[in-house]
């Protein structure tokens, strides 16, 4: 499937709307890997996480094509990590929503998986997106192929690449992995 | 990173890289020239089968094929393919073209989010699994354009072009970080900390369909009447273009 096709389901999944340049690109990380659609995808690692030209371009050439508007939220000040506080957001427009549900009886299949990881993400606790970002982070940094790590791992991490989060927020990461099955934490 | 006192230089310099692409890139004579020259290319080898042009563009890897590319450069290649006579009739039309400086003309031109659920098509519509498409699609709008002396318009010399301009805010970074600027001991984005380019609209972003063809207009009245009385045709073989399977994503 071209990243185009999954960007517009992804965010049609989503609920037609997200919130966040980043958020946006991290929901779509973890929803590419709960359905298998990882790989094809285009991530590497990058300052917030794994990051996606191929989702950014298909992102620019939804808005090209009318199917997706992008507005400005802003907020005054940044905050310590240098994060975004002027926030994109982005919606389907109605074009884009009557195109998304051709694609949907078209990919049936995918469609269901997509429902069922935007279940899990939200049951797995709807990080907001600084808190996805790490998780994001760790997930990458661990190696899916590794499938379990320690806390102490997870804090190394942290430490290693010079991260400035709380041990609260490595565990909550680690638990949000967890309970979207794409590691085990285990005790030492 | 950069400086503080660094913002107005960078502003300079995404600014220039800005109308770079507006004014030279997307420059409509320039946009024009560089797609006959794909043209005669692909028509050459694909119509005319010259096997010259086949060796010169299709890359094997091979210390033969280097050597080969480096003995040619434009003035040859014009030279070569577009003399008089020709080797190849249609690349030889489409160079002789360029060389006596008979572009094509643009006789339409849309944003492509006027189509609505056809734009993404039209996106995909330069991939090269889709050249059956553009080809049908070329071909009846050939249908629609004026006979000239010399009988119908050759479907083959008509080129629907597809291009998108980026807001100047994205096309100013690489990636999801962009430039940041230190700042009061804390880096900062450098699209938030830029008076100008916090002002400026990142959901800006244009795509076009443009039709390129073999008219000839001498006054600008003329000119404005034939893309007048071709507006409706074009858009309506446009909306009429029928996206293949694959581009549906159906297997």
């Amino acid at each position: 499937m071209k990243t185009f096709d999954f960007v517009q389901l992804a965010i049609s999944a989503l609920g037609s709307e997200i919130q966040g340049k980043t958020n946006l690109q991290k929901r779509i990380f973890f929803l590419g890997e709960l359905t298998g659609q990882l790989d094809e995808l285009g991530y590497r690692p990058h300052f917030y996480g794994p990051y996606s030209d191929d989702v950014a371009a298909a992102v620019e050439d939804l808005k090209t094509v009318g199917f997706l508007d992008q507005n400005v939220q802003s907020s005054a000040g940044y905050d310590e990590s240098g994060f975004e506080r002027r926030r994109y957001d982005y919606q389907l427009t109605e074009t884009g929503r009557s195109v998304a549900n051709a694609k949907k009886a078209r990919n049936a299949e995918l469609w269901t998986q997509l429902g069922k990881a935007v279940d899990k993400l939200k049951s797995a606790g709807d990080l907001d997106y600084m808190r996805l970002s790490l998780a994001a982070k760790i997930y990458f940094l661990l190696g899916k192929q590794q499938g379990e790590a320690t806390r102490d791992q997870l804090a190394r991490l942290a430490r290693q690449f010079g991260w400035r989060v709380t041990p609260k927020e490595i565990t909550d990461a680690g638990t949000f992995l967890e309970q979207l099955g794409l590691v085990t934490i285990v005790t030492e | 990173m950069i400086d503080r006192d660094g913002i107005h230089a960078v502003e300079q310099f995404v600014l220039a890289k800005y109308y770079l692409t507006t004014s030279v890139y997307r420059h409509r004579v320039r946009l024009i020239t560089d797609q006959m020259l794909i043209r005669a290319i692909r028509l050459g080898i694909d119509d005319d089968g010259l096997e010259n042009v086949r060796r010169l563009y299709s890359f094997d890897g091979s210390s033969g094929f280097y050597a080969n590319y480096l003995a040619w450069d434009d003035a040859r290649f014009v030279e070569a393919f577009g003399g008089s006579p020709p080797p190849g009739p249609l690349c030889g039309e489409l160079l002789a073209r360029l060389r006596q400086r008979q572009l094509l003309k643009r006789v339409f031109q849309s944003p492509i989010d006027e189509f609505g659920d056809l734009g993404e098509y039209l996106l995909k519509l330069p991939e090269k699994e889709n050249a059956s498409l553009r080809t049908t699609l070329e071909t009846s709008i050939a249908g629609v354009l004026p006979k000239s002396d010399s009988g119908a318009v050759d479907p083959r010399l008509i080129i629907v072009h597809v291009y998108t301009i980026r807001s100047v805010k994205v096309s100013s970074r690489n990636d999801e970080a962009g430039i940041m600027v230190f700042r009061d001991q804390n880096p900062q984005p450098f699209e938030q900390v830029s008076a100008l380019f916090r002002s400026i609209n990142e959901g800006y972003t244009e795509g076009y369909v443009e039709v390129y063809a073999p008219v000839d207009w001498f006054t600008e009245t003329e000119k404005k009447k034939v893309r007048r009385d071709l507006e409706r045709p074009i858009r309506a073989c446009i909306e009429a273009m029928k996206p293949t399977a694959a581009m549906k994503g159906e297997t």
